[in-house]
């Protein structure tokens, strides 16, 4: 080492910080503990109450439009099974009535 | 080894810190701002801290990345720089107190990254690759930084502060 970094090593020794640092560190970090948990007990607190039931109304009416949509298809769906089969049965008939005038 | 608390970090590395943004910075208030809030980022942080090596190399990264963006977001370039420094009144030699004091205006008239590197070679002794693991960059740039610094401090203060000038032996340190 030389004696020009000597000299700088002397004058970069570290320095303390102002009096109080660690109190102040200290006590900001217990302040954003207490603005966390107050957040949460926030959101849990009884003036969202309001908010909560018209979320919960919306989740359930959108739960139940979507029941009543399925329903409806299910419904549909036995309907043009049943109508596929009618026409199946009509074609069979007319097949056998075709074959019989041939003959 | 056991893993301290949050307090005991902060009560034996508040000085570097504090001295990493004081050195990049050169405002005192800025400084303890800047380290304040690197504690207040390592305890946000805290859990995944894996050891008392990987806290300090946390603080070390942290505090000089805080240091230079903010210098960066300031254009904090020093309202002083290396030409318009001017030469102490008393050219012979000088108190320690003196030199110390001249020098640390001197390295704050280096360029951002040269004084981060030179802050962290000389204030915390760290060798070039752990500077370079810092600053995320190579080592050969690191030297680079470190050299092209002290060239520019010993081209102000040689012959000024009877300072002796070891051009030749100035790859030593670095």
């Amino acid at each position: 080492m030389t004696a020009f970094e000597d000299a700088l090593r002397k004058a970069m020794t570290r320095r303390e910080p102002p009096a109080g640092f660690t109190a102040r560190v200290l006590a900001k970090t217990e302040d954003r503990g207490e603005k966390a948990k107050n957040w949460i007990s926030r959101i849990f607190s009884w003036r969202l109450a309001p908010v909560l039931a018209v979320v919960l109304l919306l989740s359930a009416g959108i739960t139940y439009q979507r029941h009543e949509r399925q329903v409806r298809g299910e419904r549909a769906k036995q309907e043009l099974l049943v109508a596929l089969r009618i026409a199946g049965s009509k074609l069979r008939d007319v097949r056998i009535h075709v074959q019989q005038v041939e003959q | 080894m056991e893993m301290p608390t949050f307090a005991e970090t902060l009560e034996a590395h508040k000085a570097m810190v504090f001295s990493i943004a004081w050195h990049v910075l050169r405002d005192r208030s800025a400084a303890e701002e800047l380290a304040q809030d690197v504690f207040l980022q390592l305890h946000c942080s805290w859990r995944s801290m894996k050891s008392r090596e990987h806290i300090v190399f946390w603080l070390r990264k942290v505090a000089t990345h805080r240091a230079l963006d903010q210098v960066r977001k300031r254009n904090n370039r020093p309202e002083t720089s290396l030409e318009e420094t001017g030469e102490p009144t008393v050219l012979e030699r000088m108190q320690d107190s003196l030199l110390s004091s001249y020098l640390e205006r001197m390295i704050a008239s280096l360029p951002d990254r040269q004084r981060a590197a030179i802050v962290l070679r000389y204030q915390e002794d760290m060798a070039p690759d752990e500077i370079a693991r810092v600053l995320d960059m190579n080592v050969s740039t690191v030297k680079t930084l470190i050299t092209r610094g002290l060239d520019l401090l010993r081209s102000k203060t040689k012959y000024r502060l009877g300072v002796q000038s070891e051009r030749g032996d100035r790859h030593d340190g670095v």
